[in-house]
């Protein structure tokens, strides 16, 4: 029989939806900038 | 506090979600990949002194690159010789050790701008900030290899392509704080590292209060390890000491360093090329979305690469990106010539994307060849690639340029020479990439030493 602590029983997606969100805010919004300065280029 | 820190810790209950690790990698990797984004405080900080214009004491440009190469250097550094430390007493204290280094050489570079100190700008940006910048970069990568033996490019990409878009943050964020705190006594620059440095170091405590390590045994619901023997993926571990002696880390090692370095020759003179490429056609503002184009491909080429790397495997990835690579660079000149933006515009994010996705797949490329177990230590190891290409690309670049202007060559074909010996790298990187086999037996750690490593680590936490 597996050890109990090796089978996975992920839980807790609430707390990885808040924690993507924390990290992928931030990141929207650096795209963001750096996208609207990318666009120079096109114009 | 020890305790708080330690490995024993910080193994997983089963109920652990492991896509609670990617955000905690990348609340780390974002906060590093500022050092990308130091040129933002160039201008300002050669104005220190003056404020509005540069007095003779003020900073050089020239000196204040040097912030940025140790940073680089001490990175590589700093990665190679804390990676078994790392390895040994786990990620959490690890990330804990990266966030005092990175934000507390913040403090020390703001304090250096305060009391007009270079010296203490290098010990504290370069120096000390370089050694967050190493231990931050390898810690979340080895962690999330070990959560993601099913996914590792996808995982490591997740973290990695955090770099790229650290730099995307940070200069915006940095330009918005320098114009708040801007006076007629200060560029601004004071209060805008102390600022960074309380939330670059949060956030980094944040990410490595995440970390979490698999219990020993645990893999993902449903997946079995891959038959050893019908690819380049090994279920066995070598040591960090005894990969050093393998010809595949030096294989690697070599791709890492030509791949890197082939890529700063578009980084490093992105602006001016296309501007004397495509003289008349191409402005300074239209060259600065050049750049911003540049960072978004390297960023989502970490991302894109990585995970495409776990379906077509490492060796075909980097033979794309050698072989695409060198035919990119060989045509990037007759773009110039054609005076074809679109076309130049189109190789250039292909070439940078490529880079980018040359960092975040050798994580991979490492585990699947050295094993999970030490895998940290390798990478950090390998990153002295990176170190001596940062060195060696500008170099190298610049040198051939200002060559070819001495001689005579006019400024718009400046750059044929050097594209060419960019594509000419990128030849011998493949054949590098060509060589690299499955590693010997004699190198894979037997059972009873795998056993005393654990004991023995446990025993130290």
């Amino acid at each position: 029989m597996a050890d109990d602590s090796t089978i996975e029983r992920p839980g807790h997606w609430g707390l990885v939806a808040v924690s993507w969100l924390a990290v992928g805010l931030p990141l929207i919004w650096g795209v963001w900038s750096t996208g609207r300065k990318a666009i120079q280029l096109f114009r | 506090m020890a305790g708080l820190l330690s490995r024993e810790r910080i193994i997983a209950r089963p109920d652990f979600n492991r896509w609670l690790v990617p955000p905690a990698a990348l609340a780390i990797h974002l906060c590093i990949g500022q050092a990308y984004a130091f040129s933002v405080f160039k201008l300002p900080l050669t104005k220190a002194l003056g404020i509005t214009t540069s007095l003779p004491d003020d900073w050089s440009q020239t000196q204040l690159a040097w912030a940025f190469t140790l940073a680089i250097v001490f990175l590589g550094l700093s990665a190679a010789v804390f990676g078994k430390w790392l390895e040994r007493v786990g990620p959490r204290r690890s990330g804990v050790v990266a966030a005092l280094c990175w934000s507390g050489g913040f403090f020390l570079s703001a304090l250096a701008v305060k009391i007009h100190s270079i010296w203490l700008l290098y010990l504290g940006y370069g120096v000390i900030g370089g050694c967050g910048l190493g231990l931050g970069y390898i810690t979340p990568v080895s962690t999330l290899i070990k959560w993601f033996p099913d996914r590792r490019g996808l995982a490591t990409g997740m973290a990695i392509m955090g770099f790229g878009g650290g730099a995307m943050i940070a200069s915006p964020l940095s330009q918005i704080l320098m114009d708040h705190f801007r006076s007629a006594t200060s560029v601004g620059v004071i209060r805008t590292f102390v600022v960074l440095g309380v939330v670059y170091g949060i956030a980094m405590l944040c990410g490595a209060f995440g970390f979490r390590l698999p219990a020993p045994g645990w893999k993902p619901a449903g997946w079995t390890p891959p038959l050893a023997q019908k690819a380049m993926i090994t279920g066995n571990q070598v040591h960090v000491s005894r990969a050093t002696m393998t010809p595949q880390f030096w294989l690697i090692w070599a791709v890492l360093f030509l791949n890197v370095t082939a890529g700063i020759g578009i980084l490093e003179q992105a602006s001016p090329m296309i501007q004397e490429m495509f003289a008349g056609k191409v402005k300074a503002g239209a060259a600065a979305g050049f750049v911003g184009l540049l960072s978004l491909f390297n960023m989502g080429g970490r991302f894109f690469w990585a995970s495409l790397s776990d379906k077509i495997g490492r060796k075909p990835t980097y033979a794309i990106f050698f072989a695409l690579g060198a035919v990119l660079y060989f045509l990037i000149p007759l773009t110039g010539r054609a005076g074809n933006v679109p076309l130049f515009v189109l190789a250039a994010v292909v070439v940078i994307s490529m880079y980018g996705g040359g960092f975040s797949t050798v994580p991979a490329y490492l585990a699947d060849m050295f094993g999970t177990q030490y895998v940290g230590a390798i990478h950090g190891r390998i990153l002295t690639a990176w170190s001596a290409a940062g060195v060696a690309g500008p170099v190298l670049v610049n040198y051939i340029r200002e060559a070819q202007i001495s001689a005579g060559v006019p400024k718009a074909d400046a750059y044929d020479v050097t594209m060419r010996l960019m594509a000419a790298l990128l030849v011998v990187g493949f054949l590098c990439n060509l060589a690299v086999r499955r590693v010997n037996e004699r190198y894979h750690m037997s059972d009873a030493e795998l056993s005393a490593e654990r004991t023995a680590a446990r025993a130290h936490a």
